[in-house]
């Protein structure tokens, strides 16, 4: 744990996180005035990420790619509405490239697509070349992966289908047929061992 | 409302899984512009975040770079009113690279306008193509289309094939066509039954050898005797120059 809290704390992933999301912050500010060329640095600096999260959540690949270029379309004409005060650029475009790839599913097949698209998720993909983008991407997922491991396999489903597949409290009680309250505590422990595990997040700004 | 509990509830509310009063509850917090509140959703957002480095790796199609600059190049957007900056100034180095970066950037940009550019042409071409290849059916499948057999005067040489139809006009065919010298072409030729040959067009076999000439002038074969091919210098003759390579006769 405590090697945990160091690495996200000042190790050199950390620093090119916030690197990159400081040079985000730029691209996001210059596509905000227009730059079309902002955008496109933007693009692969993230794409792999964003389309990884889309690709896990809608679970295949021509839904990825559509979904994909609404979130990059939805990031130019939202630019300018960006506010840093309410989180990091990497936390602005995750959330929204997983709250439309969410509503891609939705209004697919439902329930039943998440659950396959959950269950046909594997390990990550080996990479080819290595920038430095998937450099701190891979450390990155490396830390969350084993402050995820630290929890109990129980709270480890609930947020992860809660994350991936959008699953209320209420869902996911009918899904793993547990009461409500020990579904809810799942999720609230599960994401407070996380929270101890990697830090708030602030640190990797 | 203690701070863990409204964290916690923060951290339920971004993952989605919050909902009926408790949700509604945090809703109205968030709209009054609560502080506390948005500090902590925000934290809850940074921290949510994170659970996307749990997804396995995958590469974006290699085509979805193009699509999305295509896209945003056709969003019409107007040049904002100035707005207050957020980020530190970033200094002389980082400006440098990022011009580099822009530099970089607009080679790409040509490089897909011109990418783009070939890509019009083709379809141009390919629209071309169709609606040539569809002349072309009209007229072998028309009614009254005849066929007319050209022989080569000369030992091997291969048989070109007309084909006339009042409504489509006449078109000829070959293939395996030998090119003709530099500074040299084909003519076609309707041979009428009294009087000069008609020029009926200049055609050269592609590199496959192939031959596909519409003849659009010829609009009448009632009084032609033949049809006839000559080599003739580039650009063609009034009247042929050479004895020709091919005749076919049409005979009734």
């Amino acid at each position: 744990m405590m090697a945990m809290m160091s690495v996200a704390g000042g190790s050199g992933s950390a620093r090119s996180q916030r690197a990159s999301d400081a040079h985000w912050g730029i691209y996001i500010e210059r596509a905000a005035a227009g730059e079309q060329q902002a955008l496109a640095q933007l693009y692969d600096e993230s794409s792999r990420l964003v389309y990884s999260v889309v690709a896990r959540i809608v679970g295949d690949s021509a839904d990825a790619e559509e979904v994909t270029l609404d979130v990059y379309t939805q990031v130019w004409r939202m630019a300018s509405d960006y506010r840093p005060e309410r989180g990091s650029p990497s936390t602005w475009m995750i959330m929204m490239a997983r709250s439309r790839a969410l509503d891609r599913v939705r209004s697919r097949q439902g329930r039943q697509k998440r659950e396959t698209a959950m269950e046909d998720a594997g390990e990550p993909r080996a990479g080819g070349d290595a920038p430095e983008e998937k450099a701190w991407m891979n450390q990155r997922r490396i830390k969350v992966r084993e402050a995820i491991e630290t929890l109990a396999p129980e709270q480890k489903q609930a947020i992860e289908m809660s994350f991936f597949l959008g699953y209320t409290h209420s869902e996911l009680a009918e899904q793993l047929g547990q009461p409500l309250g020990t579904v809810k505590t799942r999720i609230r422990l599960g994401m407070l061992k996380l929270r101890q595990a990697l830090g708030s997040g602030e640190e990797w700004q | 409302m203690e701070r863990e509990l409204l964290r916690e509830q923060c951290e339920a509310y971004v993952l989605g899984a919050l909902e009926g009063q408790e949700r509604s509850g945090l809703e109205a917090r968030l709209r009054q512009g609560d502080a506390e509140i948005e500090e902590a959703m925000r934290e809850a957002n940074q921290m949510a975040a994170q659970l996307a480095y749990l997804a396995p790796t995958q590469e974006p199609p290699a085509l979805l770079r193009s699509k999305v600059m295509a896209r945003i190049r056709v969003e019409a957007k107007p040049v904002p009113a100035p707005r207050r900056k957020w980020v530190a100034p970033v200094g002389w180095a980082v400006a440098a690279a990022l011009l580099m970066v822009a530099a970089v950037e607009r080679q790409q940009v040509e490089k897909l306008s011109a990418d783009l550019n070939a890509a019009r042409g083709l379809v141009q071409t390919l629209s071309e193509d169709a609606a040539r290849n569809r002349r072309v059916l009209q007229i072998l499948v028309a009614r009254d289309s005849r066929t007319i057999r050209l022989a080569g005067t000369a030992a091997a040489a291969p048989e070109f094939r007309a084909y006339w139809s009042h409504a489509g006009g006449l078109v000829l065919v070959g293939s395996n066509v030998p090119s003709p010298a530099v500074g040299r072409t084909m003519q076609l030729w309707v041979v009428p039954k009294q009087g000069n040959p008609i020029s009926a067009g200049l055609f050269s076999p592609d590199e496959t050898g192939k031959v596909v000439l519409i003849a659009d002038s010829v609009s009448r074969l009632e009084d032609a005797a033949a049809l006839a091919i000559s080599d003739e210098p580039a650009g063609g003759s009034p009247q042929p120059t050479t004895q020709p390579a091919w005749v076919g006769a049409l005979g009734e």
